[in-house]
């Protein structure tokens, strides 16, 4: 079976492709070689596109891995999917099974579930089988650092990881136990407690840097 | 712009004015807006000068506020803090906005400072700005029933699409939010969308 991992980033050593990374490596641990097709720049030819349609008539699975911007896919994936949906016909009727991995700063499970919900629209509409979506929340301190590199900001994706591969390698939709583990909060204490944390050491650095943090750039004069 | 309310209503549209409907919903939109008494200005997101958000951050903690990218989204900005009703105009793709609009709404980084807040029981972060509440306007591929409700896949895309628009609004912390539909029959549009913009409209007044 023929892996195809979409990476929904263009961002520069992005969370994305730290997690896109590290699948990829467990799956060829699980017998089931990948390979990446990085969403192209806003700015692409449409050769870019060509590139990987040909690879999407040649996966047997196909694995959209995407952060949430504003809830949502971010526009350079978006954008790729649209024009895949629009160039549908190229694929002469393949339908590979198709899995979608979320993830975002946020911890709240809803705040990814507008985009999971856009993933699973994608595969019905192109004619793919869903296996379902997994989101991970609390991601933005991994900082695009390798995940065993990334200590206790990456547990939560590291614990998880491997069940979504071994669904993923084994062409069998994601389990309810991989679903749930993976919408466990990723914080060791309470929301409440982390925010004040982070905003103390937030307001501690725009004191240093004299930055005024609420400022109204764009306000009207 | 049309009008010279004293009330603003910002549309930033991606409807495509020479797909089918795409011309008429932006007209019915813009017709009920200014019936209501707004200034209406419209943002053509298909044209408009906007690169993706890099996610650089910098409006964060290097220039809080400011968006390190100078191209038109300065100007939308100023637009979006100064209306009084912001609408998002949008063929519905897999039940969001298509990739024109979203490649704005992903810059919107900016109106937020880097200090979470719990809003509605989540994390989020604070608003930089008292935004207007939010109008989205979807058009929906199969277009919407005699009853006004989208037919078939369209009506889950549809709900997608509204929960997304109260997504938004809870992100940003307007506190108010509605969406229409359109796509099909006229006169169901026209009416959906006045309903909505009546909505939105009780909360300017």
């Amino acid at each position: 079976m023929t892996v195809l991992v979409i990476e929904g980033s263009r961002r520069p050593k992005s969370n994305t492709g730290a997690i896109v990374r590290d699948l990829v490596s467990r799956l060829a641990a699980a017998d089931r070689a990948a390979e990446v097709w990085r969403v192209p720049r806003w700015s692409a030819g449409v050769e870019a596109t060509d590139e990987g349609m040909e690879k999407l008539r040649d996966a047997d699975i196909v694995v959209l891995v995407a952060p949430s911007y504003l809830d949502e896919l971010p526009a350079v994936t978006q954008r790729l999917l649209e024009d895949v949906w629009e160039r549908r016909a190229e694929l002469r009727g393949h339908a590979p099974l198709f899995y979608g991995i979320a993830h975002s700063g946020f911890p709240e499970p809803i705040q990814r579930r507008a985009e999971l919900r856009s993933m699973r629209f994608v595969a019905e509409q192109m004619g793919w089988t869903w296996m379902g979506g997994v989101g991970f929340g609390g991601t933005s301190p991994i900082d695009g650092r390798p995940l065993d590199e990334a200590g206790m900001f990456s547990k939560q994706l590291r614990n998880v990881l491997p069940l979504v591969a071994a669904d993923i390698a084994a062409g069998q939709p994601f389990s309810p136990e991989t679903v749930r583990r993976s919408e466990k909060s990723p914080f060791p204490m309470p929301v409440r407690m982390i925010i004040t944390l982070v905003n103390s050491r937030t307001r501690k650095t725009a004191r240093d840097k004299q930055l005024e943090l609420d400022a109204k750039v764009y306000a009207p004069d | 712009m049309i009008g010279s309310a004293d009330k603003k209503a910002l549309v930033l549209s991606a409807l495509d004015v020479d797909a089918q409907h795409g011309a008429s919903t932006r007209a019915i939109l813009e017709e009920t807006l200014a019936g209501r008494g707004y200034a209406v200005e419209t943002v053509d997101c298909r044209s408009v000068d906007v690169i993706p958000c890099t996610g650089c951050g910098s409006c964060g903690l290097r220039t809080p506020g400011a968006c390190a990218v100078t191209d038109d989204m300065q100007g939308i900005f100023r637009k979006m803090v100064a209306s009084d009703v912001l609408v998002l105009a949008t063929p519905v793709r897999f039940g969001s906005y298509c990739a024109e609009l979203k490649k704005v709404v992903d810059r919107f980084q900016p109106l937020m400072v880097p200090i979470y807040v719990l809003r509605d029981g989540e994390m989020h972060f604070q608003g930089r700005y008292d935004l207007p509440p939010l109008l989205g306007v979807g058009l929906v591929r199969d277009g919407l029933g005699p009853d006004g409700a989208a037919g078939g896949a369209a009506a889950e895309e549809a709900d997608a699409f509204r929960f997304l628009i109260g997504r938004l609004a809870v992100n940003t912390g307007t506190r108010h939010a509605a969406a229409a539909f359109a796509g099909g029959d006229e006169r169901v549009a026209r009416a959906e969308i006045q309903q909505a913009v009546d909505a939105v409209a009780r909360r300017t007044s």
